[in-house]
């Protein structure tokens, strides 16, 4: 059963429109990621469904209820925010105790709850401290704890992370997806950080300029993702401009070379189309000598840039028909290249994601791998 | 002062061109603070001194000292009379202005940016308006409206609350600045608290210090505002400013004590309210130290 649902949800902000015919719906107990660039509307959208804005037209329902244009107060709704919003009078306890105290629970009781959600969240020994006596993954804690401890139906979560160190991010990140699944509550959270939203969500709704663009499990949008703008905003990927060759082995024209294609969707490829090839980094491999296999050449291109990333190693390369590739190895590998060398790149067919230059859509079939896929070459002919 | 003296330093090495200049800075700062410092004090001094003078003519200093000024005021019933209906005045009307800027600021920073926008045209002009104006405007416009008002100690305290509203206004809306209210009362409503309750729970006790400024601000500009309490209520309601001026053309000193005693009482609510507004925590700490 659908928990929350969203129909046509329209926000301007003046003349600018910020939502446009938004259309979601979120199953109960699962965690969804509202991912996107920002200004995408993502926040505004946690807004609307917390009922702290309302939308200009369409409807929300939770759990069958009408929510449309019900105020925050009157929904059950938990929310935590990026800046924490800890209140600065109130100590940790007493932050946590005050929703209680709002639902009229008496004051002992309301104490009693608050001191073990403290517990919860790692933080029984900062329950007389004030917010600005704590560190921020300590104040999100206890914003965290805050949200749950009235037992709301839906749990809302504003880029909760942004504001913190990595380190602390991704142990807060493992703590509110263990809290989420523990309580089973229905959890919507806001970030502009793929990685975040690939870790806890159940699904990924990916939104640009107002819309949701692609909604599905997180891991079939990075595999197979449905249209460019989600290829290219997950994952850090290298993209070639190129028309399709030939159908049948597909094959690519690319600049000054020919590129080797997974099969395509025969309905919606033709010869002559413009397209896009996309390519994750991790895919791309790299070898220092030049081979010949088939009918292509390798691409040969030269390292400029070298960013070592802690398990892997990320070389920015800049090919012989000017594009410019992103390849990640792992660090502790055989392969140690240094800047200013030249580089063979290879790639497997299946690994590429095929769109449609003008509409942006995917051009992949459904179910094929390259014919020529053991070549895995990429370019020059 | 040898220490901004240029050329060798006492151990007989030569000093940076950078060490000196930040010298000059320095004996500069304090030359500039110093004289800030007398022209404020100097005035004050001289009030205090001529309040205890007996005689006091072409001299620096008081050629005797005499404390009949305080004694004529401290056996005066009207003094107290006229004391306690003005710390009545000003206390009613800090506590109306800070009740009706909370709420409005609150209001603004909400949602209303239209409001904040004609609020802060609106709170120029008892600024820009000399108080004689205010006042005779004021006894004008309700002598045609209400006049029952006229004379009153009523009208005084409205046309007072609107006169010292931007001092207020402003000290209150700096104070706001100090916390996100936005986002604060956002988590506040999603965790069902009302707007009222949302104020008095935390947007009071967080922002107690700025409210008391703002409180000790409106005090302050109501207790000697002699212009419209003289013109809006007269002698039929004397206050201290009033009680101050009968004063002038009788005995300077009485005028100094007063304005001396006035400076006190000042000083005494302004240090009550400062320590009042500290919480428990920063007491204990300034008690540790």
């Amino acid at each position: 059963m659908n928990h929350l649902k969203l129909t046509d949800i329209e926000k301007h902000y003046g003349k600018v429109r910020v939502l446009n015919q938004i259309n979601l719906e979120i199953g109960e107990g699962q965690m969804v990621c509202l991912l996107g660039p920002s200004g995408c509307g993502k926040s505004t959208l946690l807004k609307i469904i917390a009922g702290l804005e309302m939308p200009d037209s369409g409807g929300i329902e939770f759990k069958g209820v009408n929510w449309s244009g019900l105020d925050a107060k009157k929904r059950r709704v938990g929310m935590v925010f990026q800046h924490y919003s800890l209140f600065p009078n109130l100590n940790a306890l007493q932050n946590v105790a005050f929703g209680l105290e709002m639902k009229r629970m008496p004051r002992k009781q309301s104490q009693k709850e608050a001191e073990e959600w403290l517990e919860r969240v790692g933080l029984q020994d900062f329950r007389n401290r004030y917010p600005h006596q704590m560190s921020g993954g300590q104040q999100q804690r206890v914003a965290l704890a805050r949200a749950l401890a009235p037992s709301p139906d839906l749990l809302l979560l504003d880029e909760p992370l942004s504001a913190l160190d990595a380190a602390v991010r991704l142990s807060l990140r493992g703590e509110i997806r263990r809290l989420q699944l523990q309580l089973g509550i229905t959890a919507v959270f806001v970030t502009h950080d793929q990685a975040e939203a690939l870790a806890i969500a159940d699904r990924v709704a990916l939104m640009r300029e107002g819309s949701i663009v692609e909604y599905d499990d997180p891991q079939i949008m990075y595999s197979n993702p449905n249209c460019f703008f989600t290829s290219s905003f997950i994952g850090v990927v290298s993209v070639m401009e190129g028309t399709i060759a030939s159908l049948s082995p597909p094959i690519a024209k690319v600049c000054d070379g020919m590129v080797a294609l997974p099969y395509l969707d025969e309905k919606k490829a033709e010869i002559g189309r413009k397209i896009r090839i996309v390519m994750h980094a991790e895919d791309i491999e790299l070898s220092e000598g030049f081979s010949e296999n088939g009918r292509f050449d390798p691409l040969r291109g030269q390292i400029y840039n070298l960013d070592f990333l802690g398990k892997t190693k990320r070389y920015t390369i800049r090919s012989s028909d000017g594009n410019t590739l992103f390849v990640e190895v792992q660090a502790n590998g055989h392969m140690d290249f240094q800047i200013g060398q030249t580089v063979e790149m290879v790639v497997r067919p299946e690994n590429m994601h095929v769109f449609d230059a003008r509409t942006e859509e995917s051009l992949k079939s459904a179910g094929g791998r390259g014919k020529n896929m053991k070549d895995g070459l990429l370019n020059t002919g | 002062m040898d220490w901004i003296k240029t050329g060798g330093s006492s151990d007989g090495r030569p000093i940076s061109r950078k060490v000196k200049r930040d010298r000059w800075e320095r004996a500069g700062f304090l030359a500039v603070s110093v004289f800030f410092l007398l022209y404020l004090a100097v005035p004050i001094l001289a009030t205090v001194l001529f309040s205890l003078a007996g005689k006091w003519t072409d001299t620096i200093l008081p050629q005797s000292w005499s404390l009949n000024a305080y004694s004529v005021i401290f056996t005066s019933d009207e003094f107290y009379s006229s004391l306690f209906r003005t710390i009545f005045l000003c206390v009613v009307v800090a506590v109306l202005e800070v009740a009706v800027t909370i709420p409005a600021v609150f209001a603004i920073k909400i949602g209303s940016e239209g409001l904040g926008r004609l609020i802060q045209i609106l709170s120029v002009i008892p600024i820009a308006l000399p108080a004689v104006v205010l006042a005779l405007g004021s006894v004008k416009f309700y002598g045609e409206v209400l006049p029952s008002l006229l004379g009153t100690p009523a009208l005084l305290i409205g046309v007072q609350t609107a006169f010292g509203l931007p001092f207020v206004y402003w000290t209150i809306l700096n104070a706001f600045q100090a916390i996100d209210v936005v986002e604060l009362y956002n988590a506040a409503r999603t965790l069902r608290c009302g707007a009222l309750e949302f104020i008095v729970r935390i947007i009071l006790p967080s922002l107690k210090k700025g409210i008391v400024i703002a409180g000790v601000i409106a005090f302050a500009s109501t207790f000697d505002n002699f212009a419209l309490q003289q013109l809006i209520v007269g002698a039929s309601w004397e206050t201290f400013a009033m009680y101050q001026y009968k004063y002038f053309t009788i005995d300077g000193h009485a005028v100094s004590a007063l304005s001396v005693i006035g400076m006190l009482i000042i000083f005494i609510m302004s240090w009550v309210a400062g320590f009042q507004s500290k919480t428990k925590r920063e007491r204990k700490e300034e008690d540790a130290l």
